[in-house]
């Protein structure tokens, strides 16, 4: 709270009074020897370090070829990185696509072996709403063999077509990803 | 783009102002301008490169203290920082003077006086650009300037009497 013009001091040199106070202000500094002489001492001060600024830039003569060195060196460095990681990306799909071939299990293999899972798999439906509506909305015990335990393991899914069981199959050996997908109402054997 | 030697240039001096000490204002300018390198995809406004500059040599100075990895010192006499010779040929030995003065009665303010009036009256930011710089308020800003201020024209008190001499108009 603003109790006499001096306490007006600051914000006059802040020039952060309204046009109509700062008029004030400077009404009172015709009055007032301690504000007036505050404000010419004020003004003093903020040249000579406005000057101290301008020659206070004795900056050591190595620091700014010291940081241009230091940005040069993080510039080949981010470059190394991003060269690097891209050839790390490359030399890992040429790796990996080397060991998929070498295995045995490169594109075609892999959907050989999946087609061959599929194949596999001996599908029956049992029907248990036998004159209950159409066929195809009939509930039903769908019963999944495969000729080999290894396989797969089947999990079945909650499906919000009533027409559509839907089962994921994980398998246990690589490059069997597969889901199976089996309408019932279509595909009964 | 301003020239490298120009933010360099700033940051020391700023720098300075926050740790009194030279070898420490050369680490931090140097940390900072490299934080600032790597983070210059933030930096939206290039007219604001001076603040963010500042804010990142006060965030530097922050992580050494906090890290005990500070050396605690003064600056140096303003003999140490400006070699003679560079001196504007204009200024005569008394105004030299009481460049050093000035110089000597606001680093011996307390440290955030002494960085809200430096940034204040050499590098003539507002109170705004202060606070994003310091990572602070407006209010304390101001608190921090008028104490300053108060206490600079205590310590000055001589210079008034001064004011009427010729050699030392400001125009």
């Amino acid at each position: 709270m603003t109790n006499t013009p001096c306490d007006d001091l600051d914000r006059f040199l802040d020039d952060d009074l309204s046009p109509r106070a700062r008029m004030d202000f400077v009404a009172h500094l015709a009055e007032c020897a301690s504000c007036s002489r505050a404000v010419s001492l004020e003004k003093r001060i903020d040249w000579l370090l406005a000057s101290a600024k301008m020659e206070l830039g004795a900056v050591p003569s190595s620091l700014t070829g010291k940081i241009e060195r230091e940005l040069r060196a993080s510039a080949r460095r981010r470059s190394f990185v991003t060269i690097g990681s891209l050839a790390a990306a490359i030399v890992f799909f040429l790796a990996s696509g080397a060991w998929i071939t070498w295995n045995g299990r490169g594109r075609d293999a892999a959907k050989g072996l999946v087609e061959t899972a599929a194949i596999d798999v001996k599908v029956e439906s049992q029907d248990i709403g036998e004159g209950k509506g159409d066929i195809a909305h009939r509930p039903a015990i769908v019963k999944l063999t495969f000729n080999r335990e290894s396989d797969a393991i089947v999990i079945p899914v909650a499906s919000n077509d009533p027409t559509v069981s839907i089962f994921w199959l994980y398998p246990t050996a690589p490059a069997r990803i597969s889901s199976g997908v089996l309408d019932h109402g279509n595909q009964r054997p | 783009m301003t020239d490298l030697s120009d933010h360099v240039a700033r940051v020391f001096r700023f720098a300075l102002r926050l740790t009194g000490n030279h070898h420490e204002a050369e680490d931090i300018t140097q940390e900072t301008l490299l934080r600032a390198w790597r983070k210059r995809d933030q930096l939206r406004d290039s007219a604001a490169t001076r603040v963010w500059l500042f804010r990142i040599a006060t965030n530097v100075w922050r992580d050494r203290v906090r890290r005990g990895r500070h050396a605690a010192g003064q600056t140096r006499p303003l003999d140490d920082e400006i070699p003679s010779d560079v001196a504007s040929p204009a200024q005569t030995a008394s105004a030299r003077d009481e460049v050093r003065r000035a110089v000597e009665a606001m680093d011996s303010l307390p440290p955030r006086q002494r960085e809200v009036l430096y940034l204040h009256a050499c590098e003539e930011l507002t109170h705004i650009q202060i606070a994003e710089s310091l990572d602070t308020n407006v209010e304390s800003v101001k608190a921090n300037l008028s104490l300053a201020r108060k206490k600079m024209r205590e310590q000055l008190a001589a210079l008034a009497d001064d004011e009427t001499s010729p050699s030392h108009s400001t125009t």
